[in-house]
C-alpha cells in the first residue's frame, strides 16, 4: 500500500483499522511476506478495536533488498546451525528489530503490541529486549529462544527449509511453496488446495526473491541464544505454539515462555507451522489476553 | 465480534461462513454481491447490527471466496435465447440455486427463520429467497439492487467498464490498483473513501480469495433470471428497499421498481450514495434494517 523510510531502508507496509486505536504490529517469519498474515486475522483484530500494521521485513516482498550482500554461504550457515556457532551475516536480527521500530517511528506510533511469528517471533523478542519503551506487550508465535539444546526441526521440515524456491521460476516456486506448507502446516487444520494455491501464487507473483531468504536465515543463526536477554524482560508476554509444529518444535515455545518472566504459554493441539484460518480466533484470543494484561499492568502503575 | 470462519455442507455444496453470534440474537443473513466475498461487509455495519440484537451470519456465495467453486462455461447466446423463449437456460446454476445456498446454510445452522439482507446481486438473491422460500424469512432488505426489468435504465458506460474490465495481470498490486480504480467509479460521491481505506478493502477481499473465474457463471445466473417483476408481486413479507440516488452501476430506478412491485415495501432513497456501503451511512442502514425487523417481529407475534 505504502512505503516508509525506516531505519535507513524502505519498508512496505499495510495497515487496517482506525489509527486512533492501539496498534498491533505484526512481524512475519523467514521468507514470508506481509500477506502471510491472513486478512481474516487482521480484520478480527480490527473488530476487537485495534489498529493493525503488517509489513515486509528487509530482503523480502516490496521492502529493500540487500542485493549487494550477495548470496550467503549456505553450507557455512547450515554448518553453523548444526554446530551452534555463528556464521557471517549481512545484517542481524537486531537490525530487523530496529526496522520494525522504524516502522512505528515513521507512522508516529509511540508504542505497540508486538506480535511475531517464527523468525518474526524472534524479532518481536528483540523489539521487546532492545526497545522496551516501544513495546506494550509481546506475542511470540511458533518461535524459539535460540537455545542450542532444543530439539531440531523434523528432517522433512528441515528439508523444506533448506530447499530454496527456484529463482525466476514462478510455477516451480508455486509447487515448492504448496509442498512446503503441506509439510509444515497444521495437521488438525488443513488448508484446502484452492486456498493454498491462491496464497502461494499471490505471494510468488508479488515478489520472488529466494536469496533474501538465505540472508535472513543467516541472521537467525547468527543471533544465537537469546535466553539471558529474555530473562531480563519485563513486559506482558504470551507464547503461542503448535503442539504439532515440525519446523520449530513446541519445545521452542516452551523454552521462550520459561525464560520470559511471567509469560503465559498457550500450546495449541493440532497446530503446525502455519496460519490456518480455523485458528484465527485462537491467535486473536492470545493477543487479546496479553493486551488485557498490559492494560491491567498500566492501570496498576 | 470475530472472524470465525467455518465451512459447512449446505444445499449440497461447501459454504464458507461466519456466525458472529450471539446464539440468542435475531438471525440475520448477509448476502453478497457479484464476485464480492463475505469479507467486504463494513465492520461498523456488522457491529451496529449486533448492537441492535442481531446474530449476523455472513458467507461466501458459491464460486467466490472460500465456498465451493463450480464448473462449466455458460453460453450467453443460449441464455439470451432462453430468455426470449421464456424457457430455463442451460447454465451451470441459477440465481435460485444461490438463494437455496443461503437457505441451506440456515438449515445447516438449525435456524428455522431469519431476517435476510443483500446488496446488488445479493439483493437479487434476497428477492429470490423471498419468492421461493417465504416460510423461512421474517423480513427482507434489498440494497442497491434491481428487479431485472428490461425497461429500466442501464448502468453508465464507465460503471459497466469498471465492473467488467479485467486487470492487466493477476499479481496482487496490479489487481488492487485496478479494483481501487473501478470502485472509485461507482463509489458514493458524497462519501468517498480515503485511498488507504480503499486499499485496505481491496486487499482484504483479494487476500481472502482472488478467484475471477467464478464471475462468468455468476453473471450468467443474473442475466438468466430475467425479470422478477411478476414473481415479486406475490411476495408477502416485510420488505425494505434501500438505494443510492447516485448509483451509476444499478441506477436508482432499480430500487424504485423493486419497492413498487413488492406489496407494502418500504423504499428508502439516500442522497449521495453510490454503489457501495460507506461507513458514514452504516448507522442509518442499521436503523432502517433493525426497525424493519422489530416491526416484522411485532407483527409476527401479534398473529
Amino acid at each position: 500500500m505504502a512505503q516508509v523510510q525506516a531505519n535507513g531502508i524502505t519498508i512496505e507496509y499495510e495497515s487496517f483499522g482506525d489509527k486512533a486505536n492501539e496498534t498491533v504490529l505484526l512481524i512475519m517469519g523467514l521468507g514470508a511476506q506481509l500477506t502471510m498474515w491472513p486478512v481474516e486475522f487482521c480484520q478480527e483484530l480490527v473488530s476487537r478495536g485495534f489498529h493493525v500494521v503488517r509489513f515486509d521485513n528487509r530482503d523480502i516482498g516490496l521492502s529493500t533488498k540487500f542485493e549487494a550482500a550477495g548470496m550467503p554461504d549456505m553450507a557455512a550457515i547450515f554448518g553453523a546451525l548444526m554446530s551452534g556457532t555463528k556464521p557471517d551475516s549481512a545484517y542481524t536480527l537486531d537490525d530487523m528489530a530496529a526496522d520494525a521500530v522504524g516502522v512505528l517511528d515513521a507512522l508516529s506510533i509511540k508504542a505497540a503490541h508486538i506480535v511475531g511469528a517464527s523468525m518474526g517471533g524472534m524479532i518481536a523478542q528483540l523489539v521487546a529486549i532492545n526497545h522496551p519503551t516501544r513495546t506494550l506487550s509481546l506475542t511470540s508465535i511458533m518461535s524459539t529462544t535460540g537455545n542450542p539444546g532444543l530439539p531440531q526441526a523434523k528432517p522433512e521440515a528441515m528439508a523444506v527449509l533448506m530447499t530454496p524456491a527456484p529463482e525466476g521460476d514462478i510455477e516451480g516456486a508455486i509447487a515448492r511453496g504448496m509442498n512446503a506448507w503441506k509439510v509444515i502446516g497444521s495437521p488438525a487444520y488443513p488448508t484446502d488446495d484452492v486456498t493454498l494455491r491462491q496464497w502461494v501464487s499471490r505471494d510468488v507473483n508479488r515478489s520472488l526473491y529466494p536469496v533474501g531468504t538465505a540472508r535472513q536465515m543467516a541472521a537467525i543463526v547468527a543471533n544465537g541464544d537469546r535466553r539471558e536477554k529474555l530473562k531480563k524482560l519485563n513486559v506482558p508476554t504470551v507464547v503461542v505454539h503448535g503442539e504439532a509444529d515440525p519446523l520449530v518444535p513446541v519445545e521452542g515455545g516452551k523454552d521462550t515462555a520459561a525464560n520470559i518472566p511471567g509469560a503465559e504459554l498457550r500450546v495449541v493441539p493440532g497446530m503446525g507451522h502455519d496460519f490456518p484460518l480455523g485458528l484465527v480466533k485462537t491467535y486473536a484470543d492470545a493477543v487479546s489476553s496479553v493486551v488485557a494484561r498490559s492494560r491491567g499492568a498500566k492501570a496498576a502503575e | 465480534m470475530s472472524v470465525d470462519m467455518k465451512t459447512i455442507k449446505a444445499n449440497g455444496i461447501t459454504i464458507n461462513y461466519e456466525d458472529r453470534g450471539p446464539a440468542d440474537g435475531k438471525p440475520l443473513l448477509l448476502v453478497n454481491g457479484y464476485t464480492s466475498t463475505m469479507m467486504s461487509w463494513p465492520l461498523p455495519l456488522m457491529d451496529g447490527l449486533k448492537a441492535r440484537g442481531f446474530r449476523v451470519i455472513r458467507y461466501d456465495n458459491r464460486d467466490v471466496g472460500k465456498s465451493e467453486k463450480l464448473k462449466g462455461i455458460p453460453n450467453m447466446g443460449d441464455v439470451m435465447q432462453a430468455l426470449k423463449a421464456g424457457t430455463k437456460a442451460d447454465i451451470p446454476y441459477h440465481l435460485s440455486d444461490m438463494a437455496a445456498d443461503g437457505m441451506g446454510l440456515l438449515d445447516a445452522l438449525g435456524i428455522k427463520r431469519a431476517h435476510i439482507m443483500g446488496i446488488s446481486m445479493g439483493g437479487m438473491i434476497v428477492q429470490s429467497m423471498a419468492i421461493n422460500h417465504p416460510e423461512k424469512i421474517i423480513s427482507a432488505t434489498s440494497i442497491m439492487s434491481s428487479t431485472g426489468n428490461p425497461d429500466l435504465p442501464k448502468a453508465t458506460d464507465a460503471a459497466m467498464v469498471a465492473l467488467q474490465e479485467r486487470p492487466a495481470s493477476t499479481d496482487r498490486e496490479t489487481v488492487l490498483r485496478h479494483n481501487m480504480k473501478g470502485r472509485r467509479v461507482y463509489q458514493s460521491p458524497a462519501y468517498p473513501m480515503s485511498d488507504e481505506a480503499l486499499y485496505q478493502k481491496c486487499a482484504t477481499e483479494y487476500d481472502h480469495m482472488y478467484y475471477p473465474e467464478g464471475a462468468t457463471r455468476q453473471y450468467a445466473a443474473i442475466i438468466a433470471d430475467g425479470s422478477r417483476v411478476e414473481r415479486l408481486k406475490k411476495v408477502d413479507l416485510p420488505f425494505l428497499v434501500i438505494h443510492g440516488k447516485a448509483d451509476p452501476l444499478v441506477p436508482v430506478e432499480g430500487g424504485i421498481d423493486t419497492a413498487k412491485h413488492v406489496a407494502g415495501a418500504k423504499l428508502e432513497l439516500i442522497d449521495g450514495m453510490g454503489h457501495d456501503l460507506p461507513v458514514e451511512l452504516c448507522p442509518r442502514y442499521v436503523e432502517l434494517i433493525a426497525d424493519l425487523a422489530d416491526s416484522a417481529e411485532r407483527k409476527a407475534a401479534a398473529e
